[in-house]
C-alpha cells in the first residue's frame, strides 16, 4: 500500500488581470476581470514509504504548488492526496503530526528568540518525550553541526546556519515524510553537502520518506533514486534516475578547452546536429550517438585541432531535463 | 475527570506560544519604553487639553462634566491610555506577515489549530505587558489618586471593582485578540494591512471611549456602550473607578461572554472560508 497517493490533482488560480498605465488601474478599482491559471493540471502518482522522490521541473513549473497541495497547505481545485490512506485536507492536525517541512524561503524558526526554544516548542507543539527529545535532538546537533549556535537568536544566525537548523527542526517529531521544498537555496558548496549528507543519512537510520524540489540537479543526483519531472503543471516523466538516463544514454557531451582557431563550422560540416555550447574557457559538443561516428569526432578533434586534453561524458539530469521540455513543447507544436 | 485531563494535555500543547509570546514581547526592550514614553506624552497633552476645558466651564476646575470632575477624568484618560496599551495584541500584524511572506505555510504545517496558536501568543505578549507594565503603572496612579483625594475611596467598595476590574481586563484581552484575529483574517483577501488597521484604530478609539468617555456622546454613547469595543476601554475603566455598580457589572459580563463566544463563532467560520483562498506568497 503507497504512503502517499496523489489522485488526479489539479489547482487552478484566479489572477487578476491588470492593464498598464494609471487608466488601467482606475478600471480595476470599478470592475476587476479575472484570469484562470492552471498550475496543475490532473496529475497522479504513488509513493512508497522509504523513498527518496526528486520532484523538479523549471520556475512556475507546478512544483511548490504541488507539495503545498500534498501537505494539506493549498486546497485544490479538483482530486485528492491521501497519506496512509487519509485525505490530507480532512485528517489536517492528524497528518501533520507525521510529516515534517522545510520551505527554503520560509524559516519555521521563531525569529526574535534563541533557537533552542523553537526546538522546545516544537518538543511540545509535536508531543515529543523527553527520551525521544533528547535522542534525536542530539543526534541533529551532531549531524548538522548546531550546538555552536544553538543559544544565538535566530535573527542573527547566517543563511547556511538557519537553512541547517530550519531541516533539523522539521525532523525533531521524527516524521514519516519529509517534504523539502529548496531546501539548498541560496547555500554554499559546503552547506549543501552538509545538508544532502543528512537526507542520506535519516533516510537509513529511520527510512524517512523524502520528498525533495530542487533546481540544483546535484542534489537529485546525489540523492534521488526516482524522479518526477513536471513542466507547465503536467508530469513529463515519472520514474527511475537510471532509466532515464539509460533512455537518453546515446548523448554524450565532449568538453575541451577554448583556443584561438577554433571552428565551428568545420564541426557543422561533419554534423549539423552538434550542438555547440562556449562555456567560460571550453567548448562543449553535445550530439547523439544516432547522427554522429563517435570515432570520427574524435579523429577531427585530436589531428586537425590537436587538441590532446578533452574529457567524454554523459548526458547529465539538467540536459536530460531540457531535452524533456524540449520534447515537450515540440509535441505541443 | 478523564475530559479534564484531555483537554489539560490539548492546552499544554499551546503553552510554548504563550511563553514565545512573552519572550517576543521582551526581545524589544526599546519598544516598550518607547511605549511608556509615548503613553507618557499622550496623558501629558490630554491632562492640559481637559485643563482647558475645565477651566472654561461654568464652576472652573470644580465643575463636574458628564458625570465627571476634573481628576476623574485625568484619571479616566491615563487609565484608558495604560489600558489600551496593556491589552494590545499583535495578532492582526502577525497573521498580516504570515500571509504576506507566505511564512503561514509553517503553521498550518503543525499539529495545532490556527486560532489557539495565535490566541495563546497573544496571552504571552499580554501577559508580560500587564503584570511588568500596565498593573504596576495603575497601582502607582491609583495610590497617587487616592491619597491626594482625587477620587473618593471606599477600600470594601474598591477591592470589589479591582476584582471585576480583573475579570473585565480577561475580556477585554479575549475581544480584542478575537477582533485582532478577524481583521487578520481579512488579509488572506487584501494582502495589506495599513489602510485595515488605521480604520480599525480609528473605531477601536472612537467606538470604545478611550479618546472621550462615552457619556460625552449622549444617546448615541449610550449604545456605543452596549457594543463590543466599550469592554476594550470604558467599561472596565468605569467599573474600576466606581461608576458602574455590581449589578451592571454582571450584566456587562454576561453582555461580554455573548461577545466572546459570537466573534469566536464567526472567526472558526471565517477561517474555515480563508483557508480555502490562501495563496502562498513568495513560491
Amino acid at each position: 500500500m503507497p504512503l502517499i497517493e496523489v489522485k488526479n490533482l489539479s489547482k487552478t488560480f484566479k489572477k487578476p488581470i491588470r492593464g498598464n498605465g494609471l487608466g488601467s488601474m482606475i478600471k480595476t478599482l470599478f470592475s476587476r476581470k479575472y484570469q484562470d491559471i492552471e498550475a496543475v493540471k490532473n496529475i497522479s502518482f504513488n509513493i512508497e514509504q522509504g523513498e527518496i522522490v526528486g520532484y523538479i521541473g523549471a520556475n512556475g513549473a507546478g512544483k511548490s504548488t504541488t507539495i503545498k497541495m500534498m501537505c494539506g497547505i493549498l486546497f485544490p481545485s479538483e482530486g485528492e492526496v491521501l497519506i496512509n490512506q487519509k485525505s490530507v485536507l480532512k485528517h489536517r492536525k492528524e497528518i501533520n503530526q507525521e510529516i515534517g517541512v522545510v520551505f527554503g524561503q520560509k524559516t519555521q524558526l521563531w525569529w526574535d528568540i534563541p533557537l533552542i526554544e523553537t526546538f522546545k516548542i516544537l518538543k511540545s507543539v509535536y508531543r515529543v518525550s523527553d527520551e525521544d527529545f533528547e535522542e534525536r535532538f542530539n543526534y541533529l546537533c551532531d549531524l548538522l553541526d548546531l550546538k555552536s549556535f544553538m543559544n544565538q537568536n535566530v535573527r542573527s544566525l547566517s543563511l547556511g546556519q538557519r537553512m541547517r537548523a530550519d531541516f533539523a527542526a522539521s525532523l525533531i517529531h521524527n516524521p514519516k515524510i519529509l517534504y523539502l521544498d529548496e531546501p539548498t537555496i541560496g547555500l554554499d558548496v559546503l552547506v549543501k553537502d552538509k545538508i544532502r549528507k543528512a537526507i542520506k543519512e535519516l533516510n537509513r537510520h529511520y527510512n524517512t520518506t523524502v520528498i525533495l524540489t530542487t533546481h540544483d540537479m546535484k542534489d537529485i543526483e546525489e540523492l534521488c533514486s526516482r524522479i518526477i519531472i513536471i513542466d507547465k503543471g503536467k508530469i513529463l516523466y515519472d520514474g527511475n534516475l537510471e532509466s532515464i538516463k539509460y533512455q537518453f544514454g546515446n548523448i554524450k557531451n565532449i568538453v575541451f578547452p577554448f583556443f584561438e582557431g577554433f571552428n565551428e563550422e568545420r564541426i557543422k560540416l561533419f554534423c549539423e546536429k552538434i550542438t555547440i555550447e562556449k562555456l567560460e574557457n571550453n567548448i562543449k559538443l553535445s550530439f547523439s550517438l544516432n547522427d554522429v561516428d563517435l570515432d570520427a569526432l574524435l579523429l577531427i578533434l585530436i589531428e586537425e585541432y590537436k587538441i590532446s586534453d578533452f574529457k567524454i561524458f554523459d548526458i547529465g539530469i539538467e540536459e536530460i531535463t531540457k531535452e524533456l521540455y524540449a520534447q515537450n513543447e515540440e509535441t505541443k507544436e | 475527570m478523564l475530559k479534564m485531563k484531555k483537554l489539560k494535555n490539548k492546552l499544554a500543547k499551546y503553552t510554548p506560544f504563550f511563553r514565545a509570546g512573552m519572550k517576543s514581547a521582551l526581545a524589544y526592550k526599546a519598544q516598550m519604553y518607547g511605549w511608556i514614553f509615548i503613553g507618557t506624552v499622550e496623558i501629558l497633552f490630554i491632562f492640559f487639553l481637559y485643563q482647558a476645558i475645565y477651566r472654561n466651564a461654568p464652576e472652573g476646575m470644580n465643575s463636574v462634566i458628564n458625570g465627571f470632575t476634573f481628576q476623574e477624568m485625568i484619571l479616566y484618560v491615563a487609565t484608558a491610555t495604560i489600558f489600551a496599551s496593556a491589552i494590545s495584541s499583535e495578532t492582526s500584524w502577525n497573521i498580516y506577515v504570515e500571509v504576506r511572506d507566505g511564512t503561514i505555510v509553517n503553521t498550518l504545517t503543525k499539529p495545532v489549530s490556527y486560532r489557539l496558536r495565535h490566541l495563546f501568543t497573544c496571552f504571552g505578549q499580554v501577559f508580560f505587558q500587564v503584570i511588568f507594565v500596565a498593573l504596576p503603572l495603575l497601582t502607582i496612579l491609583y495610590i497617587v489618586f487616592i491619597s491626594c483625594g482625587f477620587v473618593h475611596f471606599e477600600p470594601l467598595m474598591f477591592a470589589l471593582n479591582v476584582l471585576f476590574f480583573l475579570c473585565f481586563l480577561l475580556v477585554a484581552i479575549l475581544i480584542n485578540d478575537a477582533l485582532g484575529y478577524m481583521m487578520g483574517m481579512l488579509t488572506f483577501y487584501t494582502q495589506h494591512m495599513f489602510g485595515l488597521n488605521m480604520f480599525m484604530n480609528a473605531i477601536r478609539t472612537f467606538l470604545s471611549g478611550a479618546a472621550v468617555p462615552l457619556s460625552y456622546m449622549g444617546f448615541i454613547g449610550v449604545i456605543f456602550s452596549y457594543l463590543p469595543f466599550a469592554f476594550l476601554s470604558s467599561t472596565p475603566i468605569l467599573i474600576l473607578m466606581g461608576k458602574i455598580d455590581v449589578y451592571g457589572a454582571l450584566i456587562y459580563l454576561s453582555l461580554a461572554l455573548g461577545y466572546i463566544l459570537i466573534s469566536e463563532i464567526a472567526n472558526h467560520f471565517l477561517f474555515n472560508h480563508c483557508i480555502k483562498k490562501i495563496v502562498v506568497q513568495g513560491g
